[in-house]
């Protein structure tokens, strides 16, 4: 069987976002001899045609059997307009991926990066009209076809406008419904979009289906350098430290989220490059982790 | 098969294509009113804050790759 199950009497839990290269070993091996990492999520899709090292292999192969392996696509593109070969092959290989390592889950972005002569982009928003519904829909079902399991969808980091950010939310849960989807809450592009566009986090967390909200994702980000002095525009480059508002907002999610069952910490590989770097990490994982237990101990509703 | 969305791809590819290629917003904005026939989505392009187009303009140049 593809889907491995929940587990609910354990959550939430943490984890960390797995990455190839042989610098994220350094900075995790700690983490996971400690027996601190509860969960790993796999963004399978980033992987292929890389090299995948005999530790990292273990480590998926250890986690999938253990029902504590989490999808995590980014490529497929699921609101692109146009159907490609592409996504075809993308499908297909999710279902190699599954065969190889059963998933929990399978959640993929709220947008697209393949349009006309494009095959690679950063994700961008879509227009929020019942097109873009349908054709939501629609591929989240073939999605959740070949996952055999829960899918979602990821919240993004960035929003063309201050209407599309609060008209996000409402848009995601019409699109989850029909296959009874999950949304993956990446705080980070939360504190982004609050930012961008001079709102409470907290004020925006409200505009999102919080009964949807199975996973968390937290990570750190960087300031655009070409915008104007004084009105920086955040963005989610998960290449730095963990802003003290995203732990904050993580205490609030918690609580006001009590369907949440991980909770995921990401940095991407190349920024694992520095000693100082992999400490950081460390050491923002340790306090993701205090602030999760302390929830999990307190928290208003728990799951038997 | 009949996953085919003929606007929304339209309006996805000219975007792209768009941010892909220009810098300027103006330029940007004027190709998009001109380039897009369905008003929706043209409408929606209006409704860009200018940071954000610009912002986005930088992201499609740095992670944009056109099929060989």
């Amino acid at each position: 069987m593809r889907n491995s199950g929940l587990t609910k009497s354990e959550q939430p839990s943490t984890g960390v976002s797995a990455m190839c290269e042989r610098n994220f070993q350094l900075a995790t091996e700690p983490l996971f001899q400690a027996g601190e990492v509860d969960v790993l999520e796999w963004s399978f899709d980033t992987a292929w045609g890389m090299p995948v090292s005999d530790w990292l292999t273990t480590q998926l192969q250890d986690f999938s059997t253990r029902g504590n392996l989490l999808g995590h696509g980014v490529s497929f593109s699921p609101f692109s307009g146009r159907w490609s070969t592409r996504q075809d092959a993308w499908l297909q290989h999710l279902g190699i991926e599954l065969d190889r390592n059963p998933m929990r889950w399978v959640p993929e972005h709220f947008g697209f990066m393949d349009a006309g002569d494009f095959h690679q982009s950063s994700p961008l928003p879509v227009p929020l009209n019942e097109e873009t519904l349908l054709v939501g829909q629609n591929r989240l079902s073939q999605l959740a076809s070949v996952s055999s399991g829960p899918v979602g969808l990821e919240n993004l980091a960035f929003a063309f406008s201050a209407q599309a950010m609060w008209q996000q939310g409402e848009f995601l849960d019409q699109l989850l419904a029909p296959v009874g989807g999950f949304l993956l809450l990446d705080l980070h592009n939360v504190y982004c979009q609050a930012w961008n566009f001079d709102c409470r986090a907290s004020e925006l967390l409200d505009s999102f289906p919080l009964d949807r909200v199975r996973e968390l994702h937290i990570s750190g980000g960087s300031w655009d350098e070409t915008s104007s002095p004084g009105n920086r525009l955040r963005r989610d480059t998960h290449d730095g430290a963990v802003p003290e508002e995203v732990f904050e907002l993580l205490t609030e999610t918690l609580d006001r989220c009590p369907q949440t069952e991980v909770v995921i910490l990401e940095q991407i590989g190349a920024a694992f490059d520095t000693q100082s770097a992999r400490a950081q990490f460390r050491k923002d994982y340790e306090r993701m982790r205090e602030i999760v237990v302390s929830r999990r101990a307190s928290g208003p509703e728990t799951v038997a | 098969m009949s996953d085919q969305h003929a606007a929304l791809e339209e309006c996805q590819s000219v975007l792209l294509e768009t941010l892909y290629d220009f810098d300027d917003l103006e330029t940007i904005r004027e190709r998009l009113r001109t380039r897009l026939p369905d008003p929706s989505y043209r409408e929606w392009v209006d409704s860009f804050d200018d940071r954000m187009l610009s912002l986005a303009a930088a992201l499609t140049k740095q992670w944009g790759r056109r099929r060989p």
